[in-house]
Order: C-alpha cells, then structure tokens, then sequence
C-alpha cells in the first residue's frame, strides 16, 4: 500500500502537466506513462484499487530517474520523490520488483551499506584494472559476453584508487588539524570513499585551505539514498541513525558532503525520521548543520584563490543539489573564480545526465538515450573539462566522453578547484 | 458497427473521479468494448501504426483517461501517430470497430476537453511534434500538432518573428491543444486568440480522410472558412494534423507598469482610461485584492500593501515610442487614482512585478489540496461588476476564490481552492462556479473566454444559448461527424442532449423589427425558391452572380435597410445592422475617434461580411473575419434568429459559429447584425515609391519584415508591362522612419489614393469577371525569389489592366479576357508549382482551380453544413 504521507502528495496534484517538459524521460518517449503527471496518476489508481503493484504500476515506477526535476517545476509543491519512494516501496513489498531491479538491489544496496565490503569489491575492481583482465576481456572482445547493461556499463568503471592514496588522505587530515581554525565534519559516503580517493582527497585539501579542521567520519554510513529510492525506506532509516551518531560523536558544528546525491539524502533525514521520537530531533539539528561543499567553501574562514591554465569548462548540475537542496549557483560562483579558465554554462546543464543511482544498470537502454542527449549539449560548449558534483554523475559523464569520443576530461568540482589552488596548501 | 444482436453492449467503466454523465452518454452510438473487442482493436491498430506506439495497458490506458481538470476516464487504447497518415490510418480503424476517437496534447486543458468520456482510442499526438518549416517571407510557421508552444517560440527566436498567442500553460502545452481550444493568454489584448494566428490547417475527417482546408483568409469567395470552424472546435470536428501559424514581428521591447488601486472599480476605470486614450498595452492583467495578500504571503513580491486591485501593464514597441506610451500611462494610471505607480524598463526590474502575478497559481494552489480555475468573459466595461459578483458569491459559500484578469479583454479566472474528500466543501464550490457563468451571462459575457467548453461546461452552454443556437451547433457537429464519434459529448450540447439533462435553454429574447423582418423575409424566400437556394442579398449588386450554374433566389434579408450604429466606444466595440451602409459605418466611428482595421467596401456591412473579400493591399494580414466578435443570424429550418459570438476579445464559447458565415456568400442564412472589434484611430499617411520591380519589391520586402511593419495598414505594388513598379503604403505615423530607409516617399491623399480606389476597382473587375467580360487571377503565399518574375509577367500578361500585389502575401492579376489565354494557365501552375496558391474567377466561377485540396472535399463539407443547419436536429 501507498502510505499517508505519499497519499497527501497525489492529493496535491492538480495534473496541470506543468512538470512534463522537464521530465527527461517524458521528453525522450512523449508518453505520459513516462512522466510525472502520469505516474502520481498510476499511484493515484493504485491507491483506488483500480490496478495492482505490478505490470504498468511496477514498470513506470522504475523508468523514473527521480531526479526530481518536477518538483521544482510543480506550482502545487507536490514532493514527487517522495511519493515515488513510497510507490516502490509498495512494489517492492508486492514482490513485484523487475529482476533488474533486484539483481542491482543485490549487486550495489547491500555492499553498499557495509563499507569494509565495499572496499573489498573496489579492491576486486581493481584488480581487474590493473591485472590486465580488462584490456585482455576488451581486446578479445570478450566483453561481449558480459549482460548488456553491464556491457554498456564497463566502460565507466573509475580506475580504483590505491591503498597509497588512502595514506595521502589521513596525511592531509592531520595537518588540517594544525592549521584550522574551525572543526568541520565531512561526510565520506560509500562509493565516493571507495572509489573516488582523489575527490576525497581534493575535498579535505580545499576545506583545510579554507581554513576548516576536517574530521573524516569514517563511522557515518551509506546516506541511505540508494535505499529509499529503491523503495526500501526501513533500511535508509537504520543508517540514517548511524550516521548521525557517528557525526554527534564528532562534535563539530559544520558538516560537509561533496556528492549531489548523498546530500539530499542527508539533508532530508528530518523527514525520514518524523515519526521516530528518539530520533526527529537529532536528525533536525544534524540537517541543519549539513551543507554541500560548494556552499560550505563560501562561508569558511578563509578565501581562497584558484589559477586556471586556460581551459574551458563546463557543469553538469547534480539532480539532487539542485532539485533536492536547490543549490545551483554556489557551484557556478566557484568555477567562474578560476582566472585564467574559462567557464560557459552549457545548454540544459540541469537536465539529469541518466545516470541517476542504480538507474544506469536498471534501465540501461533510456540511460543512454538521455545521456547521449546530454553529449549533444556537451558538444555544444566543446569544453576541455567537465565538472561534476556527484560521483554517479561523474560516471555517468565519464561513459559519456567516450561514448561521445569528446576529448573533455570528467573531474569532481573538488578536484578541478584543489589543482587550480593559489597559495601554499597545507600538507600539500 | 452496432452490437450484435441480443448480446448487452459491456457496461461502461466509471472510475472514481468520474462525474456521473450518463445522461449526457446516452444518445451516443460509439460502442463500449469488452476484452475481446479491444484486444482486436489494440491488434488493427498496431496494425497501422506500430506495435510498440500503441498501448493497451490498464496503467498506460488510466495516464491517458485525465486532463487539469479532476475527471478520470478510461479509453480503449491510446495510438501515437508520426505521421497524418498514421494519425488517419487509426481513426479509420477506430471507426470501423465503431469507437470514439479523441485526440490529445499535453492535456493540460481546464476544461476535460481531452478526456476520453466515451472511451475508444486516444490519439496521443506528442510524438508529431516537428517545426515543418518557418518562411520568414510570408511570416507563417508550419507546425505538427504536438510542437508545444514554447518549443516554437524557442526555435524561431532568431528569425525576428514571434508566436503571439501565449496562454498560462505555454510551456506545456501543444499548438494543436491550443488550437482545438482556440487559447488565449496575456498578450491577447493586443493580438487577438489563437483564432486569429492560424492560417490554414490539415485535418483527418471522423471518416479517415486526410483534408487540406481552405485558407482562413485568402480564399476564393464563396468558400466557407473550415479552417475557422475548426479552430475552438475541441477535437469534436476533425483530428488536426498540420497547422500553419501566422506569426508576427518580435516586439522591439517591452516596459512594465504596476498599479495599485483602492478597488476593482477604480482599477478598472483606470483600464477603461487608459483604452479611451488610445493607448495598446500588450497585456493588461488584473489581480483582485484577495489575489493581492495571497501572493504576498507566498512569493513577497512586495506588491502595495491593502491594495484592492493591481493592475499590471505592458507597453511595446521602439525605446523613444515605448517611453511615450509609458509616460502617458503611468499619468493616466495615477488621474484615476492610483495609490501607487511602478514602472520597470528593464528585465530585472519587469520580472519583479511580474513576481506575484506568476505566483498566483502557486499560492492558490497551496491553500488546499485542489485548485479550481474558472474562466469566464464579461465585456469589458462591466468587468468591475463581475469581480464584485464573484466577491459576493465566495462570501455566500464561505469559499476564499481569489480573481485574477486578463483585464484588456474582461476574461476572468476567479480560482477557488477547495478539497475533493470534503463533500461539503465540493457542494459549496460547486454552486459557487454554477453562480459565477449564470452571473458572467446575465453580464453579457461568455461562460468561457480561452479554457473551452470540454465536458466541464457543457451542460452550462444552455446557460448561453437558445435552443436554435444549441441546434445549429449540433447541426455543424453532424455536418463533419454524423456518428459523433470524434471527441463525443464535448464542446456542443445538443437540444436532446440539454433536455436529458434536464437543462432549459436560454430563452430568446423578443426580436427587433429588423430582426423580425430577416426571419419573415428567409420564410417567404424559402417558399419562393422552391428547392432552389434562397440567397441574401445586401446591395444587390453582386446577388445574381453567386454560385453561379445553379438555380438561385435572392431575396434582400434587411428591407429595412440602413439600420443602427450602436458605438461603445468603452467596450471598443459597435453593432451594427447588415444592411449599413460602409460609408455611414466609417463616419460613425471617425466621430468616435476609432476605426477598423479591416474596414468594409462594397454596398452593405452585411454583403461585406458575407463575401470577406480578397484584398490584396492589406498589410495587416487581416481580413472580414477578423474585426468580427458576434453575428446575429437567421437560420435553422423553422427558421429562427442566433446569436453567435459576444461583445468581447474571447468571444467563443463551443463552435465560432460566427466563422461559418463570414465569406460564404449567405449559403448558411443572412446576417441580421455584427458586432465588430474597434481600435482607437491613429493618425495614418500615405507614402509612394516608384523603380525597378526588383527594387521596388526589395524595398517593400524590407519593409514587411522590419518590427515597423506592426505599423503599416495598405501596401500595393502594382507593376507595370515594361518593368518598372509603383509602390503606395498607408501607415501610421511611427512607420515613417521605416519608411523612409526603404526608399519611399510622403505623399498627399489630395493627389490620388490607389489604395482607397482599390476595392472598388477589384469588385469592379470581379463583377465583369462573373459576367464573363474578364479574368481575375489571385494568388497567394509566392516565395520571394520567385516573386519578381511572376509579378513581371502577371504585368505583361494583363497588358495594362490592373496587377495589385503585396509582397510575400497576395496578388490579384485583372486579365481583359472572356477566357483566359494559355499564359494565364501557366502563370497559375507557377505559383503552385513554387508552393503558393492561386485560382481563377471567371465566367462566374470564382474558385476555379483552387489548390491544393480538391474543391470537393471543401464543397462536400460545405454542402453538409448547408443541409444540416437547414434541418435542424436529428432524430436522436
């Protein structure tokens, strides 16, 4: 069943269709099935009764992205992502999920939330980059033999970092300590931590430059996104708990993350945990405190100055920064700082870019055709650089670039601003 | 077709959120299927279409079964057509399993105008969506149907041309979606509905037959304009496939006034003054003061504090004219007692007092779970009246609606937030809206002014018309759909229908003596013509010469001649009886400091109307139709005197029945009176230019597509057989600038006036055309780089007789010859054959050769709608 809170979000829906040209899955096939309108209106059926949990109901539910740009374009203020997690919650308790979806659910949701499992599967990864496996599957063509969505999907898997650049990072914490005036929390999150070590790394630097004490909160958990948007609410509530003990254990009066997603997540743990009176209030005070790193960098103690080298850069906006926490100039603000690069906004940087958390392996084939969408507004900007706010986006752009053949180079804001950093870097 | 014999047809589904309409399903012969029947209809539908662009899903059949209004439905199947093939392949299918067909948008209509009450096959037509073309000659754009709006503006923003009409849902919403519900938006008191920027349209008949319909303007006389019909018809007539859009030239700038007034009265008056100073905003919107507070709270647009009204304004046009126009509004604003006046010259400052009026759904919308947005018209003198209605009838209900206006056109949409699980709270919003369209009719306006009538209103149609008038709307419905199976129980509600549903028509009110005559005289006539086609006549002058080859009899419909000019120079409008005379018309309005933009010629107003003349000097890209907002007619088969259209900018609600007269030379009966849109007067001159044709043409052509050219009234080149030309241009005065940078020259009226004498030169011509003494050729829509050469040759051709022509639109060719030579052939053939239209008058036959659709796909609908409005209702 579709719950109260989500009920009252349907009820809302006035069906004005003023989300469908937003919507990028609509504009990919012109079908109301595929569009917001339309699927608050096969929850609005299923609620009656009129049709079950599978079927229709179960397939529109996952050719949603969520990346909810329709609620920003919703003058009734209906929280689609909210009634969405709340309809796949409903087909997953019907065991009506398509096995794609519970292959990935297998695949990512549960290592995902154990983080010494996590890294054991970057590790595995990693070998498989470097051992040579990769280049003899795509030199043989091999690959071919590989599912489709994975398939499509190999190509994307960032290069592993190692175990040395674990040591990197704990090296730039310490010396953040020396060097700051104010304590600030950063949140790891599971992939970025597992597989993104230079953006985590690029992160601690520009936040220690800024003058911040940065604690990494190796206790937080997955944020739980992955979870809710799955459908599995029950389980996003148990890390969320997790997490914001980890981060009171802290005790620092700022928090930070650098991915899109994870941040809406976080910042909506009030919600998640309404009903839960031990814990509403303490996931109040841990969203207030939680900020994205692009803002957080505009209100630390210290300024900071970054040198380009004369390239052109780009933004791809991060769904859930922007229709999640409404964060869309902070970024911006950042990149058009760098003298010496040059920063243009390309055409419909906002648009999600179809990679969308388990999304690219579920639903691989309109993935695509929004992410190749997305490479005909990259190509109108012809950057040397795209800058990224996300680690799924980053992956997402990454199988872009080569889909595309750009030459354009995928980086996380953090790491193109912490190469551009003027002035001397602490534990540099 | 029919069920089979002895089997009960399946019970139709009613789904909750599905008003109870079985009174109005009742008549239908459209089947309901059961499983079986609509696995064979999904299969021959793929069959035509694509398996993988048709769905049959229960899910995917639901997303289709709703539109902005709360009604569920649920259709049979739902086709997504690429092509008008396609689209006509599936309304065949459909009609062969005896099913209705509705086609749709985006569906975001406020009407129900896309829900599939009857259930059958949903024409999804978002996936035929491609810009055809732009020809920035012409100024025209050819569009599918499922391009939505601002799609099209975003596409040809660099072509300096502009998509006038722009309702609230621009971006969302399709141009077929607009154009099936002839839509308005903010910019329609300057630019008139979507009625007036459509040029021509191709449609799928209910029976599957692809149709081009005739020009909405330039057209042969005598052919009714279908393409009018069918626009604001809601899908119920035809499936449309292709439109061609009129576009105009992008405005140079735009400036913004707010004011904020003590009430709506003196809001309004401040309207009504700032219209009776001539002035033309390009919206003049109206907030009420509950609308006021209530965008305050959400969006802080700091908006006065207390005001009772605001009033938002904008003003186009060059800097130097803007800042004039500007100026003397704000004074005008403040003389009627403004509290307050801002005035925003650039984007910023403009999006900041448009703040609380895009607000406004938002705020509305959060007051409860649902939001109902009404939508009716008053003329616009009594629009403070009907805001102090709709205050009273949320009092009387407890309900907080809040009223926002397109003031300029006196179209209201008091919004009145309520929630669907409150029984009580439904009953009480409900009597409220049944108030509101009774209050907005007593007022004389119209129960919808851009919304439709859809399945929401239509019981409300017998609200605003009689029982003849409800009969000839069904009748035109019959004409096009006998089994009604294209977008059944929408739009027009039958007299059966109105009587099932326990819905007394309006009673007419007592007719004029003039009125009364027209009635006696069609009787006598039809008594007389015994079979033959008893035709009006006005003047007389060209009576005979109708539909020629057939057995005519005139009969003059107003003996009585000359009748009243009623000006409302407030309203910017005046009634006018048929038989004026055009000359008496035009010093009335010059007393009031007004004018038409398309003024009559020829004998009478009426005969004018009737034949919508092609004339080739006008600039404006206006005809007949166009200054027409209401007729009162004689027809029906008792027959009996309708009243079609109101005295407002959105005039309509169901069929534009006013379009089916203008320009059919009196085949559907006489016009009795019309009530025409004025404008105030500006102060026009004359300009001359003479040269090379090439040249001449050139400068002409730059002058065409300059923002100037929302400036210019007339313009004729008229070539001559050694291939020199002369041009003359009638403009208003901001023009001259223009003007002059295009080589062309003030001259004074004193001197002679071609473009005045040209009218009755062409009816001159066109009624020895008739008696077979001469040829006229007419063509439209040559592209520009082949318009030289033709018109040099069209000079050579007619050897001294008149050639008129305005570039990129229309040319009329006199030709001195009973029958026209070999050459004029050709000269025809070439201008299809570069894509435009031309035709031949003679011998009395004035459509002669009419491309691209064959005359007897028109004639055939025109003969239809000839019988059905002279029978009267149907047997069911």
């Amino acid at each position: 069943m579709i719950g109260p809170e989500a009920l009252e979000e349907l009820e809302h829906c006035n069906k004005c269709g003023f989300c469908l040209p937003v919507c990028p899955t609509y504009r990919e096939t012109g079908s109301e099935v595929a569009s917001p309108r339309g699927r608050l209106a096969l929850m609005e059926a299923f609620g009656l009764g009129e049709i079950g949990a599978g079927g229709d109901f179960a397939q529109a539910m996952d050719l949603c992205l969520g990346c909810r740009a329709c609620e920003r374009a919703c003058p009734s203020g209906v929280r689609f992502g909210r009634a969405l997690e709340a309809a796949r919650q409903a087909v997953a308790e019907a065991g009506e999920q398509s096995p794609a979806v519970r292959r990935a659910g297998r695949l990512l949701l549960r290592p995902v939330a154990d983080p010494a499992r996590l890294r054991g599967l970057a590790s595995a990864l990693r070998l498989y980059q470097r051992s040579g496996l990769r280049a003899l599957l795509r030199g043989t063509g091999l690959t071919a033999l590989m599912p489709r969505p994975l398939r499509t999907l190999e190509p994307m898997l960032p290069e592993v970092p190692a175990a040395a650049a674990r040591r990197d990072l704990q090296r730039d914490l310490e010396a953040s300590e020396a060097s700051g005036e104010v304590t600030v929390a950063l949140f790891p999150g599971c992939v970025q931590d597992a597989l993104f070590g230079p953006a985590q790394r690029a992160t601690v630097r520009l936040l220690a430059a800024a003058g911040a004490r940065v604690r990494y909160v190796e206790g937080a958990a997955c944020c739980g996104a992955l979870h809710a948007h799955a459908g599995d609410r029950e389980g996003a509530r148990a890390l969320a708990r997790q997490t914001i003990a980890a981060f009171e254990a802290v005790g620092a009066q700022r928090y930070v993350n650098n991915a899109g997603g994870c941040g809406a997540m976080l910042k909506e743990y009030p919600d998640l945990l309404r009903d839960d009176p031990e814990w509403a209030e303490r996931a109040r005070a841990f969203a207030d405190r939680m900020e994205d790193l692009s803002v957080a960098l505009g209100s630390l103690p210290r300024p900071l100055a970054f040198r380009g080298t004369g390239v052109t850069v780009t933004y791809q906006d991060s769904c859930h920064l922007v229709n999640g926490q409404g964060v869309v100039d902070p970024p911006r603000r950042l990149l058009q700082s760098v003298a010496g690069d040059r920063f243009v906004d390309m055409p419909a940087a906002q648009d999600c870019c179809g990679s969308a958390g388990i999304y690219n392996f579920t639903q691989t084939e309109m993935s695509m055709r929004i992410l190749d969408r997305k490479m005909g507004n990259v190509a109108a900007v012809a950057p040397d650089v795209i800058v990224t706010a996300n680690p799924g986006c980053t992956l997402q752009m990454r199988l872009g670039v080569r889909r595309s053949r750009s030459r354009a180079k995928v980086m996380h804001l953090a790491e193109y601003l912490a190469e551009r950093l003027e002035g001397p870097a602490p534990g540099g | 077709m029919a069920t089979a014999a002895g089997t009960a047809p399946p019970e139709r589904e009613r789904l909750t959120g599905a008003p109870d309409r079985a009174h109005l399903l009742a008549g239908l012969t459209v089947r309901t299927l059961d499983g079986p029947g609509r696995a064979a209809l999904v299969a021959d539908l793929r069959a035509v279409v694509a398996a993988d662009r048709v769905l049959s899903g229960r899910g995917e059949r639901l997303a289709y079964g709703y539109d902005a209004t709360s009604e569920r439905w649920l259709p049979d199947a739902v086709a997504f057509p690429l092509t008008a093939e396609e689209a006509a392949a599936a309304v065949r299918v459909a009609a062969r399993h005896g099913v209705a067909v509705v086609a749709r948008g985006a569906a975001s209509g406020l009407s129900g105008g896309a829900v599939p009450v009857a259930g059958g096959v949903v024409l999804a037509m978002t996936r035929m969506d491609r810009l055809l073309g732009v020809d920035t000659a012409r100024r025209t754009a050819d569009v599918e149907p499922g391009l939505v709006n601002r799609t099209l503006s975003d596409r040809i923003a660099g072509t300096g041309l502009a998509y006038a009409p722009d309702p609230a849902s621009y971006r969302v919403s399709t141009l077929g979606g607009n154009v099936a519900e002839n839509s308005g938006g903010p910019h329609c008191v300057l630019y008139g509905v979507t009625s007036q920027h459509v040029e021509r349209l191709e449609v799928v008949t209910a029976e599957g037959e692809r149709l081009v319909l005739p020009h909405a303007r330039d057209r042969a006389e005598g052919v009714p304009d279908l393409t009018g019909i069918l626009v604001g018809s809601e899908g119920t007539l035809a499936v449309i496939t292709r439109i061609t859009v009129r576009l105009v030239p992008q405005a140079a700038g735009q400036d913004t006034l707010l004011a904020a007034f003590a009430d709506p009265e003196a809001a309004c008056a401040a309207v009504s003054r700032v219209v009776a100073a001539g002035l033309l905003p390009s919206t003049l919107e109206l907030l009420d003061g509950t609308s006021t507070a209530m965008v305050e709270r959400s969006a802080h647009a700091g908006y006065p504090d207390g005001a009772g009204a605001v009033i938002l304004m904008e003003v186009e046009g060059e800097a130097s004219d803007r800042a004039h126009q500007a100026a003397a509004a704000e004074r005008l604003l403040r003389q009627a007692g403004a509290l307050e006046v801002r005035v925003a010259t650039d984007a910023a400052q403009r999006d900041a007092l448009w703040a609380g009026r895009r607000a406004h759904y938002g705020a509305m919308a959060r007051v409860a779970s649902h939001l109902w947005v009404q939508d009716v018209t008053v003329p616009r003198p009594r629009l403070a009246a009907m805001i102090r209605e709709v205050e009273a009838i949320a009092r009387r209900h407890r309900l907080p609606i809040a009223t926002v206006a397109h003031a300029g056109d006196g179209n209201l949409h008091p919004d009145i937030p309520y929630d669907p699980q409150d029984p009580d709270q439904v009953s009480r919003m409900r009597a409220a809206d049944r108030e509101i369209l009774e209050a907005c009719v007593a007022l004389g306006g119209s129960i919808t002014g851009e919304h439709g009538v859809g399945i929401d209103k239509l019981e409300a149609m017998a609200l605003m018309y009689t029982e003849a008038e409800l009969a000839a709307m069904t009748a035109v419905k019959r004409a096009f759909d006998p089994a009604e199976r294209l977008n059944p129980v929408k739009a027009v509600l039958s007299p059966g229908a109105a009587r099932r549903a326990g819905r007394t028509p309006r009673r007419p009110p007592p007719p004029s003596d003039a009125e009364r005559a027209a009635l006696e005289a069609l009787r006598q006539a039809r008594i007389a013509a015994a079979g033959r086609r008893a035709l009006p006549v006005g003047g007389g002058r060209r009576a005979a010469l109708a539909f020629p080859g057939q057995s005519v009899h005139p009969f003059v419909a107003d003996p009585a001649g000359e009748g009243a000019i009623r000006v409302d120079a407030e309203n910017l409008t005046v009634e006018v009886a048929a038989g004026t005379a055009p000359a008496a018309l035009a010093a009335a309005l010059d007393r009031a400091g007004l004018m038409l933009r398309t003024p009559p010629d020829g004998s009478t107003v009426g005969g004018y109307l009737a034949r919508d003349p092609f004339r080739p000097h006008r600039a404006t890209g206006l005809s007949a139709r166009d200054a027409v907002l209401a007729l009162t007619v004689v027809t029906g088969p008792t027959p009996d005197l309708c009243r079609f259209g109101r005295a407002t900018t959105k005039n309509v609600a169901g069929y534009d029945m006013p379009r089916l007269w203008v320009g059919s030379w009196g085949r559907f009966g006489p016009i009795v009176s019309a009530v025409l849109r004025l404008w105030p007067r500006r102060e026009t001159a004359l300009w001359r230019r003479s040269g090379a044709l090439a040249e001449v043409l050139d400068g002409a052509d730059r002058l065409l597509s300059a923002p100037a050219a929302a400036a210019l009234r007339e313009m004729a080149v008229v070539p001559d057989p050694d291939g020199a030309a002369q041009a003359w241009v009638r403009a208003e005065l901001p023009a001259a600038g223009a003007l002059a940078a295009a080589g062309f020259a003030r001259v004074t009226e004193r001197d002679g006036d071609p473009l005045a004498e040209l009218p009755a030169a062409l009816e001159a011509a066109e009624i020895r055309a008739a008696r077979g003494e001469a040829a006229i050729l007419y063509a439209h829509g040559l592209p520009p780089r082949i318009e030289t050469e033709r018109l040099a040759e069209a000079a050579r051709m007619a050897a001294g007789s008149p050639v008129w022509a305005l570039p990129g639109a229309r040319v009329a060719v006199c030709v001195d010859a009973a029958e026209p030579t070999g050459a004029a052939r050709a000269w025809l053939d070439g201008v299809r054959a570069v894509g435009g239209e031309a035709w031949l008058s003679s011998g009395g036959e004035p459509w002669r050769g009419i491309a691209p659709s064959p005359p007897s796909a028109w004639l055939r609908l025109a003969t239809a709608l000839e019988r059905t409005l002279a029978e009267g209702e149907a047997a069911s």
